[in-house]
């Protein structure tokens, strides 16, 4: 009893700062904040709201860019798993070879892969640059790419960034199914390999990713800094527009920029809801697809499978340049239009900002291990805890761990913002830790739930068996053995916090720089170099993570489970 | 020595029922003045951290900023750190928001770099500590006659409330492969633009050089330049009118036709560095030298002024009322005007921003420091500058502002 309170407990930490956020955003909303001046209830912040230029603009970007990139980048997924790894282990050779270009992608944080995309597709970007080689170009095309009107730019970007997420996440769930009999069973009836996998475990596959994907999709609605650097201008995306209004220094404002930020929940309801009636819709249109009896792959789906490949491979040679992009500028001396390579190499970008690199790398740091440190803690207590309820409650306490992912972090953390304001407290180091951890926790449970389910229950037993205390067993028997796990969780947690820019520039209240807000803040022009420096540094400390990571596990691996 | 005045303060820290409990504090005067000699602010000064905030988007300046920083905790033991900031207006934000929340000391903001509507802002609302600038022992080489712009903010007094740092006068730069004679007027930047379509564009206001630039483009186009010393008032929408009419058929010629603009000065400098226009402009006579100096601009790139004059102000820095280290922040305020730190910040290769002192009033070998300091390629001299027009009144910027985000933002 007393165990499932304090798991009730830990389940509501994460639903009642969402609640608090919500119900600050909703009251203000409404015209009602009297630390604001507003003491009652009005439509007026609509009002100002829909009076606001560009308004349908700036909701139809946003709209348009997830719900083009999110088929996309899940299809795209699908795809590559059939071909990577479609029995749940990635095979060898090529397969295995693209597996660790998309661990790459996935690591790499937002920020600094919009900067990366953003100069590779500028008509004097790379592409050009490159193309320029071979044909007349001495003037850049005059195209609106990126920040053109629909938001197709910033489409692009996040399909790049979702679909390693969404790779990982259905690589992980398909081991849950038998992939390897449900395809023998496929292979036994006369079903040709990649078709069995498309009919026989796509499907199920679907329905185990669906919170990956219903997170994907919202935070392609709210990413503000991919946002910044790829998507339209004037007017930005609603989430953009919700946090230029909230830097309005007319005070005012606030109330508009909180019903913006309610309509961007609204949004965000929608699109999931769009999301969900295209899931029914496309499950119908498929059943009759997946039950007529053919085997081997008709004209139809050879050509799909071709045109993704293609789009595929497009996405690889894009994002690999993406990633290259920063580094490189980081060390040019310059790189003038047309040149398709700068005059390498020169150490003085790094040399001239390294002293101002310190701080930010400092706040980046100590927020990502405090808050992965927090987050570890929190994910092992929730799991000890969790034997202690029923399944059913098991699966609505993980739905809630993960709603800051789902719910519109824009207007959650406006909410929280208003209530600090309202509180005399402005933001700073621990406001924007503590926010964070909203974040990295969903993702350091969902890291460790399967390996802590999927160990040998023997182990404990015999430990229990000899009379060590349930403390002692956990510490002593589990965690050691978990370690390859624990690391890889937090090597997630640490990339995930690292990465953050809404949370940080909401709560920071200014004062808390860190190596995503620099490098987006430097963007806005000045030096592509300076900017390299700082892109280059946050991707290098997030690798580091994971290859510490990968380094301790393997090391791990070996006395413990042979 | 300085003494803090006490406000009553009222204290809702309890989270439960906060919402019903926060009151509107009484209006008042928050305001706090320096009491005392420079040697105990000086003195006081020692082991603060002055969180400077600072429009961030320039690694120049940020990297002169960084070299003041160490300066000051060298000399004078205060620590500096920059809050780059994207737009000044968040920082202002920040003080109105501690303001309306009762957070009278302690404040997030030390010292701010400011001009223009966030100055005018602030100072209406009493939110600016000071006056504090006659303290300052290095403001005696200021000469309000010679520049008066020093202690006038785009026609707002500024009494004290802030201390010059830089001068600007808008000035327009050109890739001198590429344009042979640069449009030295509004009427003669459309034809150039017609016949050079997508060549030319201005940062998207509300970033202040795009407001200039309606500012300049309304100067000379409005019927009577001397209406916009004057607030707004009535009939605004007369003066502004041909301004209107003219970007309506200059758009259609701009960078992207018109359907998007750079987001800030330095994004639109960038694009003449792709190639992708070839004509910008900045606030700083010295932006394209210092440019060419770091490897930012091709070494063609050269500068050209309005016949009709350019307008000219002067940037400042400012204390809010609730600065956790006014006595720092004066410190520093004081060092960025000595001839040391102004010599070195209108070096070409630095950052190239000219100085707000007179050089009447400093002694031989401080003038030498500026005398021997040499003009970058792509610098106007003196006489090419002209004398500056003066901003209009700052009530101009949110009309200007308004009506482009209503005409051109949708």
């Amino acid at each position: 009893m007393r165990a499932r309170i304090a798991w009730l407990a830990l389940v509501a930490v994460p639903g009642v700062a969402i609640l608090a956020g919500l119900v600050f955003v909703l009251l203000p909303a409404f015209g009602y904040f009297p630390a604001l001046g507003g003491t009652s209830l009005s439509l007026q912040p609509w009002r100002d709201l829909l009076a606001y230029p560009g308004l349908g603009s700036a909701a139809r970007a946003t709209l348009i860019s997830a719900l083009v990139a999110m088929p996309i980048a899940l299809g795209l997924a699908l795809l590559a798993l059939a071909w990577i790894a479609p029995l749940g282990r990635a095979r060898t050779g090529l397969p295995l070879l693209a597996a660790k270009f998309l661990s790459w992608l996935l690591a790499t944080p937002h920020a600094a892969f919009a900067l990366g995309l953003a100069f590779l597709i500028a008509p004097s970007g790379w592409l050009v640059r490159i193309a320029a080689r071979v044909l007349p170009i001495e003037t850049p095309p005059d195209l609106l790419v990126p920040h053109d009107p629909y938001g197709l730019s910033l489409a692009a970007g996040l399909v790049l960034k979702e679909m390693p997420f969404l790779f990982f996440a259905a690589l992980t769930a398909l081991n849950q199914l038998d992939a390897p009999r449900m395809m023998a069973i496929g292979a036994s009836l006369g079903y040709q390999p990649g078709l069995a996998w498309f009919k026989l475990i796509a499907p199920r596959l679907y329905a185990l990713i669906r919170l990956p994907v219903y997170a994907a999709l919202a935070y392609s609605l709210s990413a503000v800094d991919m946002a910044l650097v790829l998507g339209p201008a004037a007017p930005p995306t609603l989430a953009l527009l919700a946090v230029d209004l909230t830097h309005d220094p007319d005070l005012a404002r606030r109330f508009p920029a909180a019903a913006l930020a309610l309509a961007h929940l609204a949004l965000t309801l929608m699109a999931l809801g769009i999301w969900r009636a295209c899931e029914l819709f496309v499950a119908r249109a498929l059943r009759t697809l997946l039950a007529d009896g053919v085997r081997s792959p008709t004209l139809i789906w050879r050509w799909s499978a071709q045109a993704g490949r293609a789009l595929a491979g497009l996405g690889i040679v894009f994002g690999a340049l993406a990633i290259l992009a920063l580094p490189l500028w980081s060390l040019a001396a310059t790189w003038r239009f047309p040149k398709a390579l700068p005059d390498c190499c020169a150490l003085a970008a790094w040399q001239r900002a390294l002293p101002d690199l310190w701080l930010p790398f400092r706040h980046s740091l100590s927020i990502a291990l405090f808050v992965t440190l927090l987050a570890l803690i929190g994910a092992i207590a929730w799991l000890q805890l969790e034997r202690f309820v029923t399944h059913r409650t098991r699966l609505k306490g993980r739905t809630i761990a993960a709603l800051p992912l789902i719910v519109s972090d824009v207007a959650f953390l406006m909410g929280v913002q208003i209530l600090l304001l309202g509180l005399g407290l402005v933001g700073g180091w621990l406001p924007t830790a503590l926010s964070h951890t909203l974040f990295v926790f969903p993702y350091v449970l969902l890291a460790l739930a399967d390996p802590w389910a999927r160990l040998d229950p023997r182990y404990e037993r015999s430990a229990l068996c000899l009379g060590a205390s349930p403390l002692r067993v956990l510490v002593s028997v589990r965690l050691p053995l978990l370690l390859p796990a624990l690391v890889f969780a937090a090597a997630l947690g640490c990339a995930v916090s690292l990465s953050l820019y809404l949370p940080t520039i909401l709560m920071g209240g200014g004062r808390i720089t860190t190596l995503a807000t620099e490098a987006i803040a430097l963007s806005s022009g000045g030096d592509r170099r300076i900017v390299g420096v700082y892109g280059t540094t946050l991707a290098l400390v997030i690798w580091a993570g994971f290859f510490a990571a990968y380094w301790i596990a393997r090391r791990a691996a070996r006395p413990a489970l042979t | 020595m300085m003494r803090r005045t006490c406000w009553p303060r009222r204290r809702f820290l309890t989270a439960a029922g906060a919402l019903a409990a926060l009151p509107v504090l009484a209006r008042g005067s928050w305001a706090r003045t320096p009491k005392g000699d420079w040697r105990g602010i000086r003195a006081m000064a020692r082991g603060q951290v002055v969180h400077f905030n600072g429009w961030g988007g320039d690694q120049r300046i940020n990297d002169y900023i960084a070299w003041a920083a160490a300066e000051i905790k060298a000399g004078a033991e205060v620590e500096v750190r920059h809050v780059k900031l994207a737009d000044t207006a968040e920082a202002v934000s920040r003080i109105i928001a501690e303001k309306a929340a009762g957070r009278v000391t302690g404040g997030s903001v030390d010292l701010i770099w400011i001009n223009g509507e966030n100055f005018a802002a602030l100072k209406s609302k009493d939110l600016l500590f000071g006056p504090f600038v006659e303290l300052l022992p290095n403001f005696r080489k200021v000469d309000p006659e010679e520049k008066p712009t020093t202690v006038l903010d785009f026609t707002v007094p500024t009494e004290g409330y802030e201390s010059p740092w830089g001068m600007a006068q808008l000035v327009f730069f050109y890739d001198s492969a590429r344009v042979k004679e640069p449009p030295r007027s509004m009427a003669a930047l459309k034809s150039w633009a017609e016949a050079n379509p997508g060549r030319f564009t201005y940062p998207a206001p509300p970033d202040f050089l795009g407001t200039t630039f309606l500012k300049q483009a309304l100067y000379e186009t409005t019927a009577d330049p001397t209406r916009l010393l004057h607030p707004t008032g009535q009939n605004a929408a007369m003066a502004t009118a041909p301004l209107w009419t003219y970007l309506d058929s200059l758009h259609p010629h701009l960078w992207r036709k018109g359907a998007a603009f750079p987001r800030s000065s330095s994004e639109m400098r960038q694009l003449v560095a792709d190639g992708e226009t070839d004509i910008y402009f900045a606030f700083n006579p010295g932006d394209a030298s210092s440019a060419i100096a770091q490897d930012l601009l091709p070494d063609t790139v050269r500068a050209f002024v309005p016949s009709a004059g350019s307008i000219g102000n002067t940037h400042f820095l400012a204390i809010p009322f609730n600065s956790s280290a006014p006595e720092g922040a004066m410190v520093f305020a004081d060092f960025l005007l000595s001839p040391e730190a102004q010599a070195r910040k209108e070096h070409a290769d630095v950052w190239g921003d000219p100085t707000v002192l007179s050089m009447a009033r400093l002694e031989p070998e401080e003038r030498k420091l500026f005398e021997d300091l040499p003009r970058g390629i792509a610098t106007p001299t003196p006489e090419e500058l002209g004398k500056p027009l003066p901003e209009p009144h700052s009530s101009w910027v949110p009309t200007l502002e308004q009506e482009w985000l209503n005409r051109y933002s949708a």
